[in-house]
């Protein structure tokens, strides 16, 4: 798992992960997302290159959405694929993470 | 086809567990779906199982079997760790708020709905948990 971090204008910290979020790959990222979560209140995740989410995974977006949530910001993931929506859906972690089409939705939704 | 992995007890055996999957899958011209659903329901089982299933794991002995046909799979994650039934695990709730939402507890609610099937049974000191999926 690979995890890039870009401030865009607006004070918008985005994250751009590649890979799986399995076992492994939810371990490599879940540290900086921490440190993400403590520090930005707009936080947007370009979930194009995740093939594989699990529920250690969903594990770490929940922990992000309440820390972030709970300084008052907002987290969106965008481009999610077909399967790892369908868990963000069954969870209900969409009713907690933003999940939109495109990288502009998710910056408009955490504005 | 049929064909079975035999894994060492520790959460790095995961990633091998899915370079397998993805050659079987790949054999069998498995559609990405049914592969998905296979490779997260065998996922969630495997890592409750290395997490809490062995107090000594020097004696561990985890394996997967996959048994792929044309309308049908079926998974089968065998381990002489302590006797557990997933199944038992109260399902965790649906998230619906920040506040409430719990942080994890979804791996056994995300078999269940993405298997046709779960049974899970105790014979011999070792516990067979088999999950079926339609490939239709």
């Amino acid at each position: 798992m690979q995890m890039d971090r870009q401030e865009l204008e607006g004070g918008i910290c985005k994250i751009t992960l590649n890979g799986s979020l399995d076992i492994e790959g939810a371990g490599a990222v879940e540290a900086p997302f921490n440190e993400v979560s403590q520090t930005h209140k707009k936080v947007i995740i370009d979930m194009t290159n995740v093939d594989f989410l699990a529920s250690i995974g969903i594990r770490v977006l929940v922990k992000s959405a309440k820390t972030i949530g709970s300084r008052g910001g907002r987290l969106a993931v965008y481009n999610v694929n077909d399967a790892a929506r369908s868990v963000l859906a069954s969870t209900g972690v969409d009713a907690i993470v933003f999940v939109e089409d495109d990288e502009a939705a998710a910056i408009n939704v955490v504005s | 086809m049929n064909a079975r992995i035999d894994l060492g007890c520790s959460l790095g055996e995961i990633s091998r567990l899915n370079a397998w999957l993805a050659d079987r899958f790949a054999e069998m011209g498995l559609p990405e779906k049914p592969a998905g659903n296979i490779k997260l329901c065998l996922n969630e089982a495997v890592t409750n199982t290395i997490s809490y299933g062995f107090a000594d794991r020097d004696g561990a002995e985890i394996s997967v079997e996959l048994d792929i046909g044309d309308d049908k799979a079926v998974a089968t994650l065998i381990d002489n760790g302590v006797a557990f039934d997933p199944l038992t695990v109260p399902e965790a709730a649906k998230i619906t708020d920040l506040e409430t939402a719990q942080i994890g507890g979804f791996g056994v609610k995300l078999m269940r709905e993405l298997s046709s099937s779960i049974d899970h049974e105790r014979a011999g000191g070792r516990n067979r948990l088999t999950m079926r999926f339609d490939l239709g």
